[in-house]
């Protein structure tokens, strides 16, 4: 039998690595993720304030720290048995939008952009963010540029801080908005919407109208039809900071919905000796490997998942797009919903949407009355429980749902703290795009070096994986090697990219 | 040719997670720097004297021990008198800004915007060296370290080069600090012993660097 092993060659020796099995017939037999994890959150926490959280939590990620800032909060209003007032749910919201603007604009230009708007087979020097600009216009370079740094002005104004935010207490927000302060981030939307339909012609000049591309979307090599999971308001319409957790099955029919506070009846995490990673999956279906299928409980969360469990978008021109992307990928059911889509690219055109929706979402919260009042927190009086409290609370972070969980003494001094943050949602599927992606490339023992890279990239990068809070992060552009070893572990070959290249 | 005589704006930027053993060790700098500046200064301006024209020569490469490192810095010492000598250098007054930040790429090349220096601080993992080993590097010949790279963003070279191409104002000097780290992979606010007895040289050195 035959190993190959992908690692990152820099500093993380032995991090983040990806190894494929082959079998005797020099096909693909497995493939493994292995990433090791964070330490000692938990304890870490014990014995703190459970008011600190929404500041330390957001000290995990860098690249998130406003999702656990959110998470933490929503947890803490539950854990102190206090509902904020209107206007501080509409503000924190509006910060949340903002955020969303500035992630999926980073990913889509930086990160999974590339791809497409360069082309997959370009050359890695060229297929990158420098390449994207090049194509699209320097006018374009700068835009990306301004819209991330408009919206962190957003967030540092509402947040009090640019970094890690600390305007998020149980019962509301720390500050009220000014009308001078509205009227910017007034401003600011509408520019937010300009960008996003701009990125979405973009998509759809340089992506769908292009054969090649819509190819590869719809090729086999990118589909898993699996559980999509994501929040939705009272509508059944997406919603990034709060609502129910809704699951749709592959068909599309709705499997279950709950309330976050539920959520330990729902999912299980899987422990494999291979790794330290922990693959969330769906309880009440079990844990049948990594296979997707009705019953496989292997579930994903992205921004396509949580469109696919949407009946709709609450934003006009989001939803128009909605319906352009489900009408082009795929067809209605006899209820009216859409069935969902399994093509795992189009993932990319749904971060897009998304990416307006965050955009015209901001604008109406930014109009709204309530969300000016000065009535921001309501003040708890202690927890909620006599001897021990729980606040459980979750948001749709970028790359899937958020939950954090504590549990504290009557003082409010924390007990316990379980996170399952985004990115672990989708190490099940993840694990089998890669699979798949490797198998396309390996057959029979022959290795096809041109591409298998790339494609193994591709193939995870879609899911937008932040594996600093889960895991320790890994580069950027992701060097890599590939190790093609024998059954005496002998090297026979070794495929190597360097970050650089 | 650098400008002789212009006001003179450095970021020093900590880079890193404060919670999570030595990876916290750039922003504790950038903390401790920061004080540091404002009770020796009183203010934000500090009067400084540089090399003009020729890049500081040291630290282009991991291999060198922390103590060549070190000598290469002391022969370009900008307190010194040898660095006010006519000819090669220039006095300027300038302001420093200190800065925390959590993730690298364009994030990170976005912090710099606006600014004639940078002196950035990290932890890196080369498991060459001993734990607490200050290594320090000047752009371009700059490494990956543990936060100019992130999963969720480009990296540090390519986030300059993205910025310089849409006509971003960046320092035209980025030094680097990076302080080989033992743990960071647990959570915890305190750096590991080595790094730990490291820190005061870490700080004192760049201190001086920046004449305060």
């Amino acid at each position: 039998m035959k190993k190959i092993s992908i690692d990152p060659i820099t500093r993380l020796e032995g991090h983040g690595k990806i190894d494929i099995f082959l079998d005797d017939e020099g096909n693909v037999q497995n493939t493994y993720f292995i990433v090791p994890e964070l330490r000692g959150f938990e304890q870490f926490c014990k014995g703190r304030l459970a008011e600190d959280m929404p500041v330390l939590t957001n000290r995990i990620c860098g690249v998130c720290p406003e999702a656990h800032h959110m998470a933490s909060v929503k947890a803490l209003d539950r854990l102190f048995g206090v509902e904020p007032p209107p206007a501080a749910k509409k503000i924190r919201e509006l910060l949340y939008m903002a955020f969303y603007v500035t992630d999926h604009t980073t990913h889509f230009y930086a990160l999974g952009g590339p791809d497409f708007i360069v082309g997959p087979d370009a050359p890695p020097s060229e297929r990158n963010v420098l390449g994207v600009i090049r194509k699209v216009g320097l006018d374009i370079g700068k835009e990306v540029i301004e819209t991330r740094a408009r919206n962190h002005r957003v967030i540092e104004m509402i947040g009090g801080r640019g970094v890690h935010l600390s305007g998020g207490l149980p019962g509301g927000w720390s500050k009220s908005l000014s009308k001078e302060e509205l009227d910017e981030i007034k401003f600011n939307a509408k520019k937010n919407i300009d960008f996003a339909l701009f990125s979405l012609k973009i998509f759809d000049d340089i992506v769908l109208k292009n054969p090649v591309y819509k190819e590869l979307i719809l090729s086999d090599v990118y589909i898993h039809k699996t559980y999509y999971m994501g929040t939705v308001d009272e509508k059944n319409r997406v919603n990034f900071y709060d609502g129910k957790i809704r699951v749709i099955d592959p068909e599309g029919n709705e499997f279950v919905k709950y309330d976050s506070s539920d959520y330990a009846k729902h999912i299980a995490e899987r422990v494999e000796p291979w790794t330290y990673l922990k693959y969330p999956y769906l309880k009440n279906v079990g844990w049948k490997g990594f296979v997707d299928g009705p019953e496989s409980g292997v579930y994903s969360c992205t921004p396509l998942s949580r469109l696919n469990v949407s009946d709709r978008i609450a934003t006009p021109l989001a939803h128009e797009n909605f319906e352009k992307m489900f009408n082009t990928l795929s067809v209605k059911r006899d209820d009216g919903r859409y069935k969902p889509i399994h093509h795992r690219l189009a993932t990319h055109w749904a971060r897009l949407i998304e990416l307006l929706y965050a955009s015209e979402h901001m604008l109406e919260l930014a109009n709204d009355g309530e969300t000016a009042s000065d009535e921001v927190r309501i003040i708890p009086n202690g927890v909620n429980g006599s001897q021990e409290a729980v606040g459980i609370g979750s948001v749709e972070a970028p790359r899937g749902t958020l939950t954090h969980h504590y549990v504290s003494d009557e003082k409010g001094v924390i007990k316990k703290v379980n996170l399952i943050v985004g990115t672990t949602n989708n190490y099940a599927p993840m694990t089998m795009s890669i699979k798949r992606a490797a198998e396309k490339l390996i057959k029979g023992g022959e290795v096809v070096k041109e591409g298998l890279l790339n494609m193994i990239e591709m193939a995870f990068r879609l899911y937008d994986p932040c594996l600093s809070c889960s895991t320790h992060s890994l580069p950027g552009k992701m060097p890599m090697i590939v190790k093609i070893m024998n059954n005496n572990g002998d090297v026979l070959e070794t495929l190597k990219r360097n970050s650089w290249d | 040719m650098e400008n002789n005589n212009l006001v003179s704006k450095t970021a020093v930027i900590g880079i890193g997670n404060s919670i999570l053993s030595d990876d916290s060790v750039g922003i504790k700098a950038v903390k401790a720097l920061e004080s540091m500046y404002k009770a020796a200064r009183g203010s934000q301006t500090y009067e400084g004297c540089r090399k003009v024209g020729v890049r500081y020569d040291v630290g282009t490469g991991i291999n060198k021990s922390n103590q060549e490192d070190r000598d290469n810095l002391d022969n370009h010492d900008i307190r010194s008198n040898k660095s006010r000598y006519i000819g090669g250098y220039a006095s300027r007054t300038g302001t420093a800004e200190f800065i925390e930040v959590s993730s690298g790429g364009i994030n990170l090349m976005e912090y710099m915007a606006g600014f004639n220096r940078a002196v950035i601080i990290d932890a890196i993992v080369t498991g060459k060296h001993k734990a607490g080993t200050v290594l320090k590097f000047i752009y371009p010949d700059i490494p990956f370290t543990k936060n100019t790279v992130s999963t969720h963003d480009i990296d540090l070279p390519a986030a300059l080069e993205v910025g310089r191409y849409l006509g971003i104002s960046l320092p035209s000097e980025i030094i680097i600090f990076a302080v080989e780290a033992k743990d960071t992979v647990n959570f915890s606010e305190k750096l590991t012993e080595d790094v730990e007895n490291a820190f005061v040289g870490l700080v004192e050195e760049i201190k001086l660097m920046l004449n305060f």
